[in-house]
């Protein structure tokens, strides 16, 4: 009864929630980004989760395991289901490659400093650490977009080009992170913790690329017949319950599999539109729901990983900085960027939580810490990005200029 | 239809891979999830393939629950079931919600003498009739043939408003299907409906009514008011909500 009253009052919320965020209302910029990109959410879950009132305790969570993965699963779906090569091929092609570079370099950062803050204070031995430290690189190696909508529909950027970049990379760094993500995985798979075996990685992550092909296959041939909408609805949330479930069957990731899936289905499916049009109504409310579930799962306590948040949070600055000014460095884009723009992509959100929440699902024993880290670094930099933003933005207009007197000054 | 025996052959052997082999070194249980998303592909397709040898969809997706449960191909066992319990409970909010939306009070004024005299006829015919056999049967049936017949009555009563009772989700199933219109479906969603709402009040005054038999205790009367309390505000709230101010636009 307890579960079905829980069930009832997470609805509740996530209903209201997808009529109340996400829209742009007068507020001031920070708090905007603050509550209207569902960080509020994480909040309200940890009120009602083991910190708060214990209303999601620790058995009702349990039981939200099926909806944990159908959600992982279907946010993995809704992701890969963008990536169709056909439309990604119209964009500029170096636009792919700043945003490869840019999040492997990231990732590189993080994965780096952070393994030796937990090899050295966490004190966990070489592969957990390995592990939850790419964990961490492939989270920081993910981009919200939600600061850079609310800020370019507020604040007039004159370098289109510049926008279009961030807007680019904001959108597609996820796909990195999940395949970091991924290769973490399939070379640490679960039962083997203790000792790196090479056949098993290989045969690891055969089987995570199986585990997306198999239920994309169903859906593609399902989607030969003629159908209704309804039976097309059931025949998405089917294959993605099938995709979540074999994935969690066998241990691995429903987040990348439904990836997967979502990847081979809009690259193969007659009616991928349709597919992601299915899928989309659903994301506000998942999205919610997610957030519900990571704040009620989340145990914070004042101690050493205080300096993980620090260091994960520095870091993740430094890689953004780093990583997209050697990257501009080297592919040059047509349109003035400035040296810091990566500072406008410090926004974190829902692959964020959608990869720490399956990495709490996959080793719940490592994934307590690791959950503070993103969720704080999640709310601070939701402060802090809008304003960053903006300064890049007034930046870059100041540079169009001079790049435009200098033109015009060239032709005089 | 070959599109979709591939999809069950697919779904099927992926299913039998990791229940009854252990090439994978699966665990025992089996996700909830996993069995989710295995019957809502799988009985599709069973619907569709009864369908086509004309009996109605929810027969296949019935026979498929029965076929991959735990007591034929075993795909899954009585712990998924349970942990999927929460599933029926929402489904069958649902269905009711569904019910009752079919409901029009319009129709139900227009044919009210109609479906008064086929609820009534159908609940004591039915009542009277299962209760009437059960009882005289009851010394083949094992677990009634010890008690005295005071204990059979009561029994055979509870079989009986049991036996009254009929479901709205299937019913509902095969008038969709059949995109079934008309005075004849008006009336049968009706009484199925209104029927369950008789059988929730009756089976609350049968319950009470044994008790008197075998216990020789009272008949409780804030049971049965709180039933009619809940009726009432389940009333209520769904006029209210039927007003439809509160839905989106």
């Amino acid at each position: 009864m307890k579960f079905i009253m829980a069930i009832a009052v997470i609805t509740v919320i996530a209903l209201i929630g997808t009529r109340v965020t996400f829209l742009n209302r007068k507020l001031p910029i920070g708090i905007r980004n603050f509550l209207l990109t569902g960080v509020e959410y994480i909040f309200i879950g940890a009120a009602l989760g083991k910190m708060g009132l214990n209303f999601l305790d620790v058995a009702a969570l349990q039981n939200f395991e099926p909806f944990l993965l159908f959600g992982l699963s279907l946010v993995g779906f809704l992701y890969g289901s963008q990536f169709e090569i056909k439309l990604i091929r119209r964009l500029p092609r170096y636009f792919f490659s700043i945003t490869a570079l840019q999040s492997s370099v990231i990732f590189l950062i993080v994965t780096f400093f952070t393994y030796f803050i937990f090899q050295s204070v966490f004190l966990l031995s070489t592969l957990p650490s390995l592990l939850s430290a790419i964990m961490l690189g492939s989270t920081a190696a993910c981009t919200a977009q939600s600061a850079l909508a609310i800020v370019s529909k507020n604040y007039k950027l004159n370098n289109k080009g510049l926008l279009e970049l961030l807007r680019y990379i904001s959108s597609v760094d996820g796909l990195f992170a999940l395949v970091f993500f991924t290769l973490a995985l399939s070379i640490i798979p679960i039962d083997h913790l203790d000792e790196f075996h090479l056949p098993d990685s290989i045969n690891s992550f055969f089987i995570t690329i199986l585990l997306g092909v198999i239920p994309a296959f169903i859906l593609i041939t399902l989607g030969k017949i003629r159908f209704s909408d309804q039976e097309y609805l059931v025949f998405v949330i089917g294959t993605i319950l099938f995709c979540g479930g074999l994935a969690a069957q066998i241990q691995h990731s429903p987040l990348v599999s439904g990836l997967i899936c979502g990847m081979v289905t809009a690259n193969f499916c007659r009616h991928r539109t349709r597919a992601l049009q299915t899928v989309l109504t659903a994301e506000k409310s998942v999205y919610i729901i997610l957030l519900l579930l990571i704040g009620a799962s989340w145990d914070f306590k004042f101690d050493c990983r205080l300096i993980l948040i620090g260091v994960y949070f520095m870091t993740r600055i430094l890689g953004k900085i780093v990583g997209n000014y050697i990257a501009v460095k080297i592919y040059r884009p047509y349109f003035p960027v400035p040296p810091l723009y990566g500072l406008g992509l410090l926004s974190e959100g829902g692959l964020t939580v959608a990869i720490a929440l399956n990495f709490q699902l996959l080793y719940p024993e490592l994934a307590d810490i690791l959950v503070t880290v993103v969720i704080a670094s999640i709310t601070l930099n939701d402060f802090i990005s809008p304003k960053l933003i903006i300064r890049q933005f007034k930046e870059a207009n100041s540079r169009e200029l001079n790049w435009k007197t200098r033109d015009e000054g060239r032709l005089s | 239809m070959t599109q979709r025996i591939v999809s069950l052959f697919t779904v099927l052997v992926c299913m039998s891979l990791i229940v009854h082999t252990n090439i994978l070194n699966m665990f025992q249980h089996i996700s909830p999830t996993l069995v989710l998303g295995f019957l809502l592909l799988s009985t599709y397709c069973i619907g569709y393939v009864l369908e086509k040898a004309g009996l109605p969809r929810i027969t296949g997706y019935i026979f498929g629950g029965l076929l991959f449960g735990p007591y034929f191909l075993r795909y899954f066992n009585e712990e998924s079931i349970v942990e999927l319990g929460f599933i029926n409970s929402l489904a069958l909010a649902f269905i009711a919600f569904c019910a009752g939306g079919e409901l029009k009070a319009s129709n139900v004024r227009k044919n009210l003498k109609n479906i008064s005299w086929l609820i009534t006829g159908q609940t004591l015919i039915v009542f009277l009739g299962v209760s009437f056999i059960v009882f005289a049967l009851g010394d083949c049936i094992p677990f009634i043939a010890g008690y005295g017949t005071t204990v059979r009555i009561a029994i055979s009563s509870i079989f009986g408003i049991i036996s009254v009772a009929c479901s709205p989700s299937s019913t509902i199933a095969i008038i969709s299907e059949t995109k079934a219109k008309g005075n004849f479906t008006d009336a049968v969603l009706s009484v199925t409906i209104a029927k369950d709402v008789v059988i929730i009040v009756l089976f609350g005054i049968v319950i009470s009514f044994c008790e008197v038999l075998i216990r020789n205790t009272g008949i409780q009367v804030s049971f049965i008011l709180l039933l009619f309390v809940e009726i009432i505000v389940a009333i209520g709230l769904g006029g209210d909500f039927g007003q439809g101010d509160h839905l989106p636009d």
